[in-house]
């Protein structure tokens, strides 16, 4: 008679079992940290060892880097002040220049030339008759002052007596003398040549949109020559 | 023995293989879990060898000194100190005497077996 023995599967031991675990993490560990420093060593080649001082040297620069911008962005500011200052300066220089410019041509020392406004002044033509005052029928140089004075109230740049420039500081005298004005405005004792026939001439070189309210005005008083509506 | 060699293995393909990466701000601690593994495992052999192995204390021994060390380092990180290192020297000594223990005991189990055989044939 034979007595069955049962089966007794062989135990595995606990030991076996525990060192299987803590291994399995160990090397989970282990091959993900080999991994991790292959790859810092690759892209940063420097050893994980070293990761601090490259924060601390990374942080510093963008310390640095934050400072330089901050001084970029004030130096840009700067600029824009100043350019806006320059552009200011420049404009004001070229206000001015311009001013001084007119002022230039009013004074007369800028030869000036170009289309213009000539009108012709002459003496009556009428005969005078007995009793009649001379000094209605002929020209005076107060008359002449008064067109002159229209001319530089309608915004005319220039004005010239017989070929005389007219200036802020010519007087009476000088263009009556050349325009044969007298300043007692008695009638010129001796014939004049054509070139010399008592004319006053204004050459303007006004703005175009002056022109024509001046040259308007100015037909409705005076003979005009030279203009055309 | 091939069950912890198998275990090895399973985790080095894990770990090789698997999309998990460790911010590199913690790899510090995870070099010290390897060390408190290695040493873990080191004090299990020389257990078994001189058969007092324990898995509790085998396990928990693991468990409570990877996190101590992690908890050092972290601490160290805090105060500025590399308190770490000295979880590194307590793991290295830890190793080296394990190691030391694991050779003495081998050498003799081998002089053992060679005294016996020598008896049993004189």
């Amino acid at each position: 008679m034979t007595v069955a023995r049962p089966v007794v599967r062989p135990r595995l031991p606990w030991w076996q079992v525990g060192l299987t675990v803590v291994l399995a993490v160990g090397g989970y560990f282990a091959a993900t940290q080999i991994r991790n420093e292959l790859e810092i060593r690759e892209h940063l080649r420097i050893p994980s060892t070293r990761l601090n001082e490259l924060a601390i040297r990374l942080q510093k620069q963008e310390r640095r880097r934050a400072s330089l911008e901050a001084a970029v962005g004030e130096l840009r500011h700067q600029v824009a002040v100043l350019e806006r200052e320059a552009a200011e300066r420049q404009s004001g220089v070229a206000r001015m220049n311009r001013e001084v410019s007119e002022l230039r041509a009013l004074a007369g020392f800028i030869p000036l030339e170009g289309s213009g406004v000539v009108v012709e002044m002459r003496d009556s033509p009428r005969p005078i008759e007995p009793g009649d005052d001379p000094n209605k029928t002929i020209l005076h140089y107060t008359d002449i002052h008064a067109v002159i004075n229209d001319l530089w109230a309608a915004g005319a740049e220039a004005v010239a007596v017989n070929g005389e420039r007219i200036i802020t500081r010519t007087g009476p005298a000088a263009w009556a003398r050349r325009s044969s004005a007298t300043r007692s405005g008695s009638r010129h004792p001796t014939p004049l040549s054509p070139s010399a026939t008592p004319r006053a001439c204004w050459r303007i070189c006004s703005a175009p949109p002056a022109r024509p309210r001046f040259c308007g005005r100015l037909a409705s008083r005076y003979a005009c020559r030279g203009w055309s509506a | 023995m091939w069950l912890p060699l198998i275990g090895l293995l399973l985790g080095i393909l894990i770990g090789l293989l698997s999309p998990v990466e460790i911010p590199l701000g913690y790899v510090k601690y995870t070099a010290i879990a390897i060390l408190a593994a290695i040493d873990t495992i080191l004090g299990g052999v020389r257990a078994q060898l001189e058969a007092r192995f324990d898995l509790t204390i085998f396990l928990s021994g693991f468990i409570i000194n990877a996190a101590f060390a992690a908890l050092l380092a972290g601490l160290g990180d805090l105060l500025g100190l590399d308190l770490y290192l000295g979880a590194v020297i307590a793991f290295s000594i830890r190793i080296f005497d394990n190691v030391g223990f694991i050779r003495r005991d081998l050498l003799d189990v081998y002089f053992r077996r060679v005294k016996r055989a020598r008896d049993a044939t004189g």
